[in-house]
């Protein structure tokens, strides 16, 4: 079929007129609505991610202070309930210490947003 | 030669788009409602051919343009921005309807019959309007696709086959079966109406 052929078909002229229009009149209100949530939500994402491996990095880096402290490498499985317990507090106070930063910026702009 | 009127507005038209492309890719707000003013009537009407629902297409339309924004960065100009945008306008609504578990001939009627001349329906443009747009919502979700993009953004075979991913040969045939079932379905809707 070529191009020519189009003008054989009569109703071609009526379909070439039946263009929809969009009868939601808020309809770019709603898409650039949705824009913005899409690029909050991507935003949450990578901050909660970012934020899960930030802190098994630390707890790794707590898991081998904690070993240098007590001064041997113990494996999982014979850690005292003491060595956890260290693992954990300097997991938690490197957390603490370098997220705060990042924490407080993140619920300032979502303070920010809601109001 | 002087350029046509036509070719003209065309070059502008690309000129323009090109502009705002830029604006979109650098993330600027205008340029968003931009493509959403140009586009979100023929994404809507694409999106009502497969979906044959109203609230369905515009979320359909609202999903497309989400995905279209997020993924401008990777639209490599090779091809026109809205033959990239009908695309996705395009996967999107086979894809809901594949969740729907919609996807099945709405229009199951043997319709090798005797396809009717427009002249012979004596209508009124109005009321051959308002008949082509039901015919649409009885059509399959392919038939009514091609003979919209074929005929009313006057896309050649080979667009078409880019927007849909559909060989050129499925086209033509598509169209074929499409053109008779639009005429067999007005006939029969005129017949109703008699």
């Amino acid at each position: 079929m070529s191009e020519a052929d189009k003008p054989h078909f009569k109703l071609g002229k009526v379909i070439a007129e039946s263009k929809l229009s969009m009868p939601y009149h808020n309809f770019e209100q709603l898409v650039m609505a949705r824009l913005k949530e899409e690029a909050e939500l991507k935003k949450s994402r990578q901050y909660i991610l970012y934020s899960i491996l930030s802190f098994a990095f630390f707890i790794v880096l707590g898991f081998i202070v904690s070993t240098q402290f007590t001064g041997y490498m113990p494996v999982i499985g014979q850690l005292s309930q003491q060595s956890l317990k260290l693992i954990l507090q300097v997991a938690f106070i490197f957390c603490i210490l370098f997220r705060a930063e990042h924490l407080i910026k993140y619920f300032k702009h979502h303070k920010l947003n809601m109001s | 030669m002087w350029p046509t009127l036509q070719a003209t507005q065309m070059a502008d038209h690309n000129e323009k788009e090109s502009v705002y492309l830029r604006k979109l890719v650098n993330g600027e707000e205008v340029a968003f409602g931009y493509f959403i003013k140009t586009y979100q009537d023929m994404a809507f009407t694409l999106a009502v051919s497969i979906v044959k629902d109203d609230f369905v297409a515009q979320e359909v339309s609202q999903d497309a343009f989400i995905k279209a924004f997020g993924a401008i960065k990777s639209f490599n100009q090779q091809s026109a921005f809205k033959t990239w945008f009908y695309r996705i306008v395009v996967n999107e609504a086979f894809a809901w309807l594949k969740r729907s578990k919609k996807d099945k001939l709405l229009f199951c009627e043997e319709y090798e019959t005797d396809v009717a001349d427009e002249d012979e329906l004596d209508l009124n443009d109005n009321e051959k309007l308002e008949m082509v747009n039901e015919a649409f919502k009885l059509m399959p979700p392919n038939e009514s696709l091609v003979l919209r993009l074929y005929y009313l953004e006057e896309e050649s075979v080979k667009e078409v086959s880019a927007i849909t991913g559909w060989t050129e040969a499925n086209i033509k045939v598509l169209l074929h079966r499409a053109r008779k079932r639009m005429s067999t379905i007005i006939q029969q809707q005129k017949k109703i109406r008699l």
